[in-house]
């Protein structure tokens, strides 16, 4: 059943950016006819001109006619096309009315506008803006997005929360989420899109299913850009920690297939042993001001996995060092003492 | 009052109304009408195929001797060129509103006060020069001035112009003569199917395989050339309209119209009841009609005996669709209780080749080349005896096929829970008495659930054998092809008789 799904594939409007005007240009082609018939009239009453008599200057006067019926025609063939036929127009006037040099003055001016710009920029820039070109400034078309009313609004309530969506939400907002995983997908996500996948609507479950598809030749590329981060060696422990996350994100959707899932396993194995390695040093320092959800995120990620590890002792000494620098958010901290008792003794490796 | 428009030809008993499929595009719903064509042997038909635009394609099924006409009505064939330059006529502000209301209501009422203004509006000129006019350019313009002034006028108007015309393609179209009109989706199919019903007074009816509204809603929801032109963010409450809501809202519009003017409304399954309701289906004249299979050819086949190799059978296509990979994931952690297993892809593995190749590069890279093999496309019949479980791990299914067969042939079926799965396997909610459960449900992309169904299956000889018993029952009750033929000849038989009602009358 795709007969109006692929009528509206070619018919809707390719993404912005790409529109251009159907207005048809000017043609060399069309220069180019004008000079021929004028040099072929010219020659042509040249001839009658030098000749005597009556069948002389009718066979001008025949000749003329067909010049005209030419341009006529050519004129319906360019305007069948949907081209520009004003200077064609132009022709057929000037020949009427001077023969060989109005042909030849129109073919002139034709030529001379070919190089011209063929609207105003004006008009050009004004396309382009209704287009949403990407050519427009961005403060421009801010501008004229927060006039007309099209930017987000500020005095909205905040989003819902997309889980919350999913298990009370209405079927509409339920549909609009998976829409929205699909078209702006994070991995942050996915746990939502499991909800949908087993959820007990078979309308959002089909849905899930067509996002779960969708979506999986990003994942397959996303799982390639932490192999490939991976592998360019992460210059910390904190980038090692983060492709962790998206590794362990990217397991926990069940989306992968077994090699893929082996693959990433493996991988979050090494990254967990790198962020180890590097806490037994010293505490990680996991601060983004700004981007607040990444923070918490990355925290939430590390402690799951020490305790995964069974490093309860360097979990206790991360969230101590963690309340420190909550209290002192100056304070450096050298290393971690990993038989580390209480929080006293940890407190003496602070550096002034 | 003008007459209707209605072809000069010979009326015939049904007008079958298609979208996008029959006879150009094989297997499917294509296949499906071949079937119903075929056994409704004494009723004749015409067929009017929809399409974008002329294709040039090459019809893939021959038409049954009951067959006696196909018309092609293209949806977005109108030329480019502005024609004329026409005065604006009276009465365009009442077909822009008219218009205004089908696309965004949908409904009887509203189409046929389309009809009516239509006609008063158009003054007998031809549908490409009104739809490239100065006319059609204002009522784009009033329209958008109604819908979404902050929005981008340029991607309004391409998308307001293709929606409107397949709907203006739709209402222009000389009707076949035909005592039952009968749409196979909703959508422009539908729409048709309701202006038939107006305008000559017989009835038209629904067959709806799966939902084409929550289809294309799926579509358009996910779609990257739909441009979003109003920053929403992440709100999904946002009350601006947006052309993504003018698509949806529109499909949905067409499938309420479509609902409201048949006289029945079919589906192969309970669960596409609850979308159809949803979207304003009347509930009385709901009704399913399960595809059925010829029984005879699966009569006294073998089951596989408890000493053969312990074979399950994914049956279907290697596409992502069908999520071959989850099926070889189960495999392989069932192998590590049941070592000697033999796992059949049994489809063709020629319409996605790039799946195929990732399918068989999971199965090398875990280890399964003993286990897993891929047959290509096979006589079922014959390699279904060597079958002790067959599995379907679709992302999205109507009602599969192979379900029935693997039942008529007593094998268990374990499917994940889409389509009319369930409802198969465990039995509609109305069977009486109630047969039980003839196999077992998994959840999407579930390879470790799969593969517990499995082992639960293979191991338990006696527990197969009683889904296996239980399947086969269902199928021989409920999903034979005799049953499902019966029910369409019943159908026809009855709104062939039926007297004609009063019908809205429209310009020829």
């Amino acid at each position: 059943m795709a007969a109006s799904g692929s009528a509206q594939g070619e018919d809707a409007p390719p993404p912005s950016g790409e529109l251009r005007s159907t207005v048809s240009r000017r043609l060399p082609s069309h220069a180019t006819f004008l000079a021929a018939l004028a040099c072929i009239e010219t020659v042509v009453l040249a001839k009658a001109l030098v000749g005597n008599g009556e069948p002389a200057l009718l066979f001008a006067a025949a000749c003329h006619a067909v010049v005209l019926a030419l341009v006529i025609g050519f004129i319906a063939r360019a305007r069948a096309r949907n081209e520009d036929v004003t200077f064609l127009l132009l022709g057929a006037i000037g020949a009427m009315v001077v023969g060989p040099v109005g042909l030849l003055g129109a073919s002139l001016l034709c030529g001379l506008s070919l190089g011209a710009e063929p609207t105003s920029p004006l008009v050009a820039q004004w396309y382009e803006r209704i287009a949403l070109s990407t050519s427009v400034p961005d403060e421009e078309r801010l501008c004229e997005d927060v006039e007309v009313g099209r930017t987000l609004d500020p005095a909205a309530p905040p989003p819902k929360s997309f889980p919350a969506i999913m298990t009370t939400g209405p079927l509409d907002e339920r549909q609009a989420v998976l829409g929205q995983i699909a078209r702006h997908f994070d991995l942050s996500y996915l746990p939502t899109l499991e909800m949908a996948l087993a959820s007990p609507e078979p309308m959002i479950r089909v849905q899930a299913a067509a996002v779960a598809s969708h979506i999986s030749p990003l994942m397959r590329r996303m799982l390639q850009d932490c192999i490939s981060g991976a592998s360019r060696a992460p210059s910390g422990p904190i980038e090692a920690l983060a492709l962790l996350d998206d590794l362990s994100s990217l397991l926990g959707s069940g989306l992968l297939d077994a090699t893929e899932r082996q693959q990433a396993e493996a991988l979050a194995r090494r990254l967990g042993d790198t962020v180890v390695t590097a806490l037994t040093q010293k505490p990680l320092r996991i601060d983004d001001p700004s981007d607040h959800a990444r923070e918490t995120r990355l925290r939430n990620r590390l402690e799951r996995l020490l305790i995964e590890r069974n490093l309860f002792t360097e979990l206790r000494a991360q969230r101590t060092a963690a309340r420190i620098r909550k209290r002192h958010p100056t304070a450096r901290l050298q290393r971690l003492a990993v038989a580390m008792r209480d929080v006293d003794s940890f407190r003496s490796e602070l550096l002034p | 009052m003008t007459a209707p428009n209605i072809a000069r030809v010979r009326e015939t008993d049904v007008c079958l109304i298609v979208e996008g499929c029959y006879p150009y595009v094989p297997g499917g719903v294509s296949g499906w009408i071949d079937w119903l064509l075929r056994v409704q042997g004494n009723t004749s038909f015409q067929i009017v195929a929809l399409w974008p635009k002329p294709t040039g394609q090459q019809p893939r099924y021959a038409l049954p001797p009951n067959v006696t006409a196909l018309h092609h009505l293209y949806l977005q064939d109108f030329g480019a060129e502005p024609v004329k330059k026409l005065p604006l006529p009276a009465g365009m502000e009442a077909l822009a509103s008219a218009l205004g209301d089908l696309m965004a209501k949908g409904g009887r009422k509203h189409l046929a006060s389309v009809g009516e203004a239509l006609d008063r509006t158009r003054r007998g000129l031809a549908l490409p020069v009104l739809f490239n006019s100065p006319l059609a350019w204002d009522i784009a313009r009033r329209s958008y001035d109604a819908e979404m002034p902050y929005g981008s006028f340029l991607h309004y108007f391409w998308a307001w112009r293709a929606l409107l015309g397949g709907l203006l393609a739709t209402l222009e179209f000389t009707l076949p003569p035909a005592k039952v009109y009968h749409a196979i989706s909703t959508g422009y199919a539908g729409v048709l199917a309701a202006r038939a019903a107006l305008e000559t007074g017989r009835p038209a009816l629904l067959t709806e395989h799966g939902i084409y509204t929550n289809e294309r809603r799926i579509e358009l929801l996910m779609a990257d050339w739909v441009a979003d032109t109003v920053d929403k963010g992440h709100a999904i409450t946002d009350p601006r309209f947006d052309l993504r809501d003018m698509w949806v809202r529109a499909f949905e519009a067409y499938a309420r119209t479509c609902y409201e003017c048949c006289a029945e409304v079919i589906t192969l399954y309970e669960d596409n009841q609850l979308a159809q309701r949803r979207l304003g289906a009347d509930t009385a004249r709901l009704r399913v009609i399960a595809n059925g299979i010829d029984l005879r050819r699966f009569a006294g086949l073998d089951r596989a005996g408890e000493s053969d190799r312990p074979t399950v059978a994914l049956i279907g296509r290697v596409v992502p669709i069908k999520d071959v990979k989850t099926f070889i994931t189960a495999a392989a952690i069932l192998r590590a209780q049941v070592p000697d297993l033999c796992a059949l892809v049994m489809g063709p593995t020629d319409e996605d080749p790039g799946y195929y190749e990732e399918c068989r590069a999971l199965v090398s890279d875990l280890g399964l080349q003993d286990t897993v093999t891929f047959t290509g496309t096979v006589d079922i019949v014959a390699h279904l005896p060597r079958v002790h479980v067959a599995v379907l791990t679709s992302l999205s299914e109507s009602q599969p096929l192979v379900i029935l067969e693997a039942g008529a042939a007593g094998i268990p079926f374990i499917a994940t829970n889409v389509g009319s799965c369930r409802e198969i396997i465990d039995g509609r909610a109305d069977e009486m008495p109630p047969l039980g459960p003839g196999g077992l449900i998994t959840g999407l992309v579930a390879p470790a659930e799969v593969a517990d169904a499995l082992a639960k299956l293979l191991l338990d000889p006696a527990l197969r054998r009683h889904y296996g018993d239980t399947l086969q029952a269902r199928v021989r009750r409920t999903y034979t092809s005799e049953r499902a033929a019966d029910a369409y000849a019943d159908l026809y038989r009855h709104h062939i008789a039926a007297p004609p009602r009063a019908v809205a009358t429209r310009a020829a």
